[in-house]
């Protein structure tokens, strides 16, 4: 099972990456190989590998355990790839040597790639297969249409799910005479400065870097019902492009810079010392625009004492809102498993659909529900009514403000993550002055379309379902 | 050109071991002192303080009259000749011999005359273009020589040089570092854990023994009254007959319990010794009167041409006797072993020389 | 009687020999092979198929000012952080091997950098520089905004090279100081006598004697910053800010793994192998003439 990744090494090279992956790959090889000769009448096993860890990898293998023990017919093996990325190399490199896991999680942005792998067993037709009758409107719209095909088929299963929230410090509003969060970025800037003649020195606390694209950049145009890419964001073509450098964002970049340039706005990152969330947390920072997952760390960790809240994000004064997008990942059956292992598949993705599931899921994660029966079952268990779950639902209605347009389902545009790592060189250059926010957003779609380009040329004659 | 004083020179490293422990020895110009002693006993400590590279711990160690103790190797004007030769591998032999010169700022034509000039001496003309590492042992050992010479110091320090090489260039080397050293009259140090050495080259032999002097003299001085049993069994091959007597009724035995026959030449006589040359060995069973007559069985018999070493047990303890020419004797034989008084060595029980 | 053991058929030889050749096949010739390979063809990622492509690959990369960014920060980053963890591990270590006071002490404390992995250095690092929390944060406060790896460019590579340097000043140290050790004392005192001062001791004596350790280090720090380099760059800074620590080794990393265009990886790592060919050539041709091998 090792083949593909002396493939993969890049010769002469040493780097850790490989040598990490080359151990993961072996470990999951060797596991693959134990998990190969299972006893006569042992249940059936299969593995889900998945992109969590920490915390959440426990919440994940309490889940396991559950589905374990609520039937004796399927055994599922969850493994902790510790991130998304490293969830989607190994699964390529396990996939490639014929050892991939039965199901696996993979990022919202991985969606397109997944689409095009060929590596998939679709998820509804897996599940009509086996006789399980899933209701698929029941999912939040902006959840499944994020995952389905142009069609509307669920390829796969949404799992953990969010959107990004304003986090607001109620004290430090009410110290310039608030009570309310601002719903309009005018009015933030205007909040912002009062802050800072009040005395705050970092009235809001963001970061710069590949991971911010999606509160920054791609909420920000959902919600402003602004395209980040040509042909519906790419659901309709892989020759789909950027178009950030036109609109309404430019602007906000602007803003952003000119907050930042005016002290308004301060960058927080672990590199630095303290990521905005700690700095929110601490009461360092008023403002950090984040998703509704990191609510329970905030909950847990903030400064005795401190009042706060979540809002929706806000929008620029005569906009009309949108639904915001949903972040996090589905769940994919991969192909060339046998029956039994789909089997055993199906089951597993039955009882994370159930709403019982859901509830379990959001009360020990951030996550939110992502079917309206678990949504509802959760409010009738009076769960948002109270702390430390109150403000979630604030994020159900920020996915559902409207009904998806061609633009706010999604973002499907291949090799996404190399985009977004983009953005967070050209807003870092934008930041450092090097460039001016036009030359930098421009820079940004230019080698931004280069990789989308290659993307098209790696998949010739290749349409996304 | 130079005189050599140490006055009570002491080293003790920090580890308290003490090394050296009160030297004095008065060099006098042009001449050649030798240290000489077993491993350990603080001779290459104490000519590693001359030149400079161990610090003094007391006492003074004066060169031409000026104590330098405080003074730098570089400064102290001598040169010294390594065991290993320590010449730098990375230079051509030229360069070696001309950078003590070249360090010093001696003009570069002065340099190449001096270096060609002392290689023709020791015939290293056609060498000086090459590496330490093409040159043979002998060839590598005259580069070090040559390197010393080169800069004409006030005091050449020789720390055995000759011991990395194989014994009959040794023999020649011996006889050349001699001459050289006569012919250009610079006071010199040298040490050796070699007896042969230090009798052959020696103006002044030091012998040393755990850090101190044992005795300081011309070597055949040291030979022929050697201040202790010491130095009497560490100076002369094979070394001298060594004896323990005990004191009897009837005056001194030795260990076997056989009298010796007449009075010690002194009261505190505590050894007796005798060198093996100085003893005659007879079978005949008449002895003459005032003489040690020993009752000898011979257990080998070494015959290195010119004379024989018979191993005999006499005494109570094994001794060493030196016969002209081919030895009669055959392993297992009785004989005696006659040794006239005059010839004999008497030690206290500390081991000093006395009568 | 020594005995010596000859073999009569060649056959015997390769037999030996075959072990070690398999080895260096499978993890060296057969993987380079694949990716001169990728290189020159499009590869899905899922292994789906794949396109010739000739040269198009490094067409597209060498027209990239990313890249030749990436080149001139690897450049930048081998020579700097090469020369700082050189010329600090060689004064240390001559110290060192001259017992001057705490000589104990470097030698014990000097051993353990090398032993710690990257990224686990590259966390210590982050820690240390971060300019809100850490050491720079005093510096910060006396000076504001003089210290800011999160946007300044030249910031961020210095905190990797002070990184990496560390890491490799205490390997160098080693071999300095092992180097300096195999020098016969009685070279030093016999220069010492010939009248020369430590300075001088140490152009004229020492360091021609210690060239083969210096040439066999610059060697090694050279090919190493641009591999080892890797954990360092992937926690401290990931590359950023605006690529300026976008080290050859990392954007392959993360076009490959991350980006997952495998054949532009595999064809950067083409060039990173023929640039380290390309310096090491270069070394052993020009630089190895001053080597004095005792």
């Amino acid at each position: 099972m090792r083949k593909p990744l002396v493939k993969a090494t890049q010769e002469g090279m040493k780097s850790m990456s490989i040598i990490k992956h080359g151990l993961a790959a072996f470990a999951a090889g060797t596991l693959g190989v134990a998990l190969a000769l299972p006893a006569a009448a042992a249940p059936v096993k299969f593995d889900f590998w998945f992109g969590l860890s920490g915390d959440l990898a426990r919440v994940v293998d309490t889940l396991c355990k559950n589905f374990n023990a609520s039937q004796s017919d399927y055994e599922v093996v969850c493994t902790s790839q510790g991130n998304y990325d490293a969830t989607l190399q190994n699964t390529i490199a396990a996939f490639r040597a014929g050892k991939q896991p039965t199901v696996v999680q993979v990022y919202d942005v991985g969606t397109a790639t997944m689409m095009l792998s060929g590596a998939y067993y679709p998820a509804d037709k897996l599940m009509e297969e086996n006789g399980y009758k899933i209701d698929y409107s029941d999912y939040f719209p902006g959840i499944a249409r994020y995952y389905a095909t142009s069609k509307g088929e669920m390829l796969s299963f949404p799992f953990n799910s969010s959107t990004a929230l304003m986090y607001w410090n109620k004290d430090a509003f009410a110290k310039i005479g608030k009570t309310e969060a601002p719903k309009t970025w005018e009015e933030v800037g205007a909040d912002l400065q009062a802050m800072k003649d009040a005395g705050y020195e970092c009235p809001m606390a963001i970061n710069i870097s590949a991971n911010e694209s999606w509160q920054l950049m791609e909420q920000f145009s959902a919600i402003h019902n602004q395209p980040i890419a040509t042909k519906s964001n790419g659901y309709d073509g892989l020759d789909a492009r950027l178009a950030v450098n036109k609109t309404k964002f430019v602007q906000y970049v602007g803003d952003l810079k000119k907050w930042y340039d005016a002290g308004l706005i301060k960058i927080k990152s672990k590199d630095l010392g303290q990521d905005m969330v700690q700095a929110f947390a601490s009461g360092t920072c008023q403002v950090i625009l984040t998703s509704v997952g990191d609510h329970g760390t905030v909950g847990k960790t903030h400064k005795e004492g401190m009042n706060w809240d979540v809002a929706e994000l806000p929008v620029y004064a005569g906009t009309e809102r949108k639904n915001s997008l949903v972040g996090g990942a589905s769940l994919w059956v991969l192909s060339g498993k046998p029956a039994e292992e789909y089997k055993g598949a199906a089951a597993f993705l039955n009882f994370i659909h159930d709403p019982k599931t859901a509830l379990f899921w959001s009360t020990n994660t951030g996550y939110i529900p992502v079917a309206k029966s678990g949504f509802d079952y959760m409010k009738s268990n009076g769960f948002y009514d109270k702390a430390p779950y109150k403000g979630r639902e604030t994020a159900i209605a920020s996915l559902t403000a409207s009904e998806p347009t061609e633009i706010t389902r999604g973002i499907r545009l291949g090799n996404f993550t190399q985009i977004r790592a983009e953005f967070g060189t050209q807003m870092q250059a934008i930041f450092a002055n090097k460039v001016s926010v036009q030359d930098g957003l421009d820079t940004l779609v230019k080698n931004g379309d280069a990789i989308l380009d290659r993307f098209q040329q790696t998949y010739p004659n290749k349409t996304l379902p | 050109m130079a005189t050599v004083d140490l006055k009570d020179a002491k080293k003790v490293y920090s580890s308290g071991v003490e090394a050296v422990k009160g030297v004095s020895i008065a060099i006098p110009d042009k001449e050649l002192c030798v240290l000489v002693g077993p491993s350990g006993c603080g001779k290459s400590t104490l000519l590693r303080m001359i030149a400079g590279l161990e610090t003094i711990s007391s006492g003074t160690v004066a060169i031409d009259g000026k104590i330098v103790n405080a003074v730098g190797p570089a400064e102290r004007d001598i040169a010294m000749v390594f065991q290993n030769y320590a010449l730098y591998p990375h230079m051509k032999v030229y360069d070696n011999m001309a950078y003590g010169l070249r360090n010093r700022g001696t003009p570069k034509d002065e340099i190449d005359s001096r270096v060609r000039s002392t290689a023709k001496v020791l015939e290293l003309s056609a060498l000086l273009d090459r590496r330490p590492r093409e040159l043979s042992g002998g060839q590598r050992q005259r580069v070090a020589m040559g390197r010393a010479i080169v800069r004409n110091p006030k005091v050449f320090l020789f720390d055995e040089p000759l011991s990395n090489l194989d014994a009959k260039l040794r023999g020649q080397m011996r006889v050349e570092i001699k001459n050289l050293q006569r012919t250009l009259g610079v006071t010199s140090i040298y040490v050796t854990h070699d007896q042969l050495e230090a009798m052959t080259l020696a103006d002044i032999l030091v012998v040393m023994n755990a850090g101190l002097v044992e005795q300081i003299g011309a070597p055949l001085d040291i030979y022929e009254a050697p201040a202790s049993t010491f130095v009497a069994s560490f100076i002369g091959a094979p070394p001298m007959n060594l004896l323990a007597l005990t004191g009897g009724l009837s005056g001194p035995t030795l260990a076997d319990g056989t009298a010796i026959g007449f009075a010690p030449a002194d009261t505190k006589a505590a050894t007796l010794g005798f060198r093996p040359e100085d003893a005659d060995v007879t079978f005949n069973a008449k002895a003459p009167s005032g003489a040690l007559v020993l009752p000898a069985t011979v257990e080998a018999v070494e015959p290195v041409g010119a004379e024989s070493f018979l191993h005999c047990a006499a005494g109570g303890v094994r001794i060493v006797m030196r016969v002209a020419g081919r030895a009669a004797a055959r392993p297992g034989d009785q004989l005696r072993v006659v040794a006239r008084a005059e010839k004999l060595h008497w030690f206290d029980k500390t081991g000093k020389r006395v009568g | 009687m020594e005995k010596r053991v000859t073999f009569s058929r060649w056959t015997v030889g390769i037999l030996f020999a075959v072990p070690q050749m398999l080895l260096i096949f499978t993890f060296f010739y057969w993987p380079a092979g694949q990716a001169v390979y990728w290189s020159l063809t499009l590869q899905q990622p899922w292994g789906g198929g794949n396109i010739w492509v000739g040269l198009d690959n490094f067409r597209s990369i060498l027209a990239s000012a990313d890249y030749w960014n990436s080149i001139t920060a690897s450049l930048a980053f081998a020579a700097i952080s090469t020369g700082l963890a050189m010329v600090i591990a060689l004064v240390l270590a001559a110290l060192t091997d001259r017992q001057l006071a705490g000589s104990r002490f470097y030698r014990v404390v000097l051993i353990w950098p090398y032993g710690i992995a990257a990224p686990a250095l590259a966390l210590a690092f982050r820690f240390i520089l971060a300019p809100e929390a850490g050491f720079m944060a005093v510096v910060n406060r006396a000076w504001p905004g003089f210290w800011d790896p999160g946007l300044d460019g030249a910031d961020a590579m210095a905190s990797i090279i002070a990184a990496f340097s560390w890491k490799y000043v205490g390997y160098n140290f080693i071999f300095f100081l092992a180097a300096f050790q195999a020098i016969p004392r009685s070279l030093i005192e016999a220069s010492a006598m010939d009248g020369a001062g430590v300075v001088r001791r140490f152009r004229d004596i020492q360091f021609p004697l210690i060239t083969p350790t210096i040439f066999f280090l610059l060697v090694i720090n050279i090919t190493e910053s641009f591999q080892d380099s890797f954990g360092i760059v992937d926690i401290m800074t990931s590359g950023g800010p605006a690529n300026a620590t976008n080290l050859m080794v990392y954007k392959i990393y993360s076009d490959g793994f991350k980006g997952l265009d495998y054949s532009g990886a595999a064809a950067q790592s083409i060039i990173l192998m023929m640039l380290i060919v390309v310096l090491t050539i270069f070394q052993f041709r020009f630089i190895e003439r001053r080597v004095h091998y005792r």
